[in-house]
């Protein structure tokens, strides 16, 4: 992905960001009710921590415009037809798209996977069991790559 | 604003205006496909049954309905849902189960009137029980939920034009678990199939 410092406004990002969140808020509800999304919210706020660790120690921090545009038609997409997963995805690209080495962006995005509810069904369609527990756990092994990266 | 902004402006307002626009605009299908699944037929009779106040929460402004019918000396309770007006409402059935302290014993596909639908067999405090689901968009019956996903997200894009949305069916036997359980549901499955609308 082309990192641009210059050439893409901050504000494009935080517009972005700020529609990403609003659009997501319905995973509240996943984390609070459903059993099989208990460590959804806590594996969501050490990656949220792992990212902003991750960018703030690797400055300077780029402005991935084909990450940040890519990210806004997930949720257009996501939000015209209905699919939360895409909003998902958006959310997993932009955040980790802060930190400055191309692994370490695959590595945070993937380990967002962790605080999504698809989670939960994928494990329960695959072995039975929504495997809650290694939710955090996958959170910091992504961080720990991220960090070798 | 400079030049350098103005593209990046253009994309988000175009974006912000889609997202809110879209939605709001008039869908074709159907209003209540839940008013075509037949209520009376050979050795088929049935009465609605009145949804709890936590059930209308969970359908969240979604079209549902229970119905308990009778066909082959048994009794049957029906839950369908029709999530045009909340999708969200209309998931993978195994959570609600889970949700409600079963456990998934067996799991399996069956045939059904050219389709398919899947087939739970659960346990609870040591009570056992049993369940069928498909979902029906007019064509033939389907049990992958990636497929119901698919399907209701293409129909919002495309405003109604791909196709009528599809319908969640879940089909429990009242009383004691049937022996032969498999033929017994897809026969009472099979008639309760909405009648197709006449073009």
């Amino acid at each position: 992905m082309k990192n641009t410092p210059s050439s893409t406004p901050w504000w494009f990002f935080g517009c972005t960001l700020a529609m990403a969140t609003i659009l997501n808020v319905g995973l509240l509800t996943p984390w609070a009710r459903d059993p099989s999304n208990r460590f959804g919210g806590m594996s969501f706020a050490l990656w949220l921590a792992g990212c902003a660790f991750i960018a703030w120690s690797s400055r300077p921090i780029p402005a991935r415009t084909g990450t940040w545009i890519a990210s806004l038609s997930f949720l257009v997409l996501g939000e015209l037809g209905t699919l939360q997963v895409l909003k998902h995805a958006a959310l997993a690209l932009l955040v980790p798209s802060l930190c400055r080495k191309p692994l370490s962006v695959a590595c945070m995005a993937l380990a967002a996977a962790s605080w999504t509810p698809a989670w939960g069904w994928i494990f329960q369609q695959a072995f039975g069991t929504p495997l809650d527990f290694v939710r955090p756990l996958f959170v910091l092994a992504c961080f720990a790559a991220a960090r070798l990266a | 604003m400079n030049s350098r902004n103005l593209p990046f402006a253009l994309l988000l307002v175009a974006a912000i205006a889609l997202s809110m626009i879209w939605p709001r605009l008039p869908m074709s299908g159907d209003p209540d496909p839940l008013a075509r699944i037949p209520r009376e037929g050979y050795d088929l009779k049935s009465k609605d049954v009145d949804l709890s106040a936590l059930e209308l929460k969970w359908l969240g402004g979604a079209s549902g309905l229970k119905r308990i019918f009778s066909h082959s000396n048994r009794l049957w309770l029906l839950a369908v849902t029709d999530g045009t007006k909340n999708r969200q409402a209309v998931h993978d059935p195994t959570y609600c189960f889970l949700g409600e302290g079963w456990k998934i014993t067996e799991k399996s596909q069956i045939p059904l009137a050219g389709g398919s639908a899947t087939l739970i067999t659960m346990s609870r405090n040591g009570e056992s029980s049993q369940a069928l689901y498909w979902f029906y968009d007019g064509d033939t019956p389907f049990a992958s939920v990636p497929e119901f996903w698919i399907k209701s997200t293409v129909r919002r894009i495309s405003r109604g034009l791909s196709g009528p949305e599809p319908l969640l069916f879940i089909l429990r036997p009242v009383g004691t678990p049937l022996e032969n359980w498999t033929s017994a549901a897809s026969e009472a499955a099979t008639l309760l199939l909405p009648v197709p609308v006449k073009k």
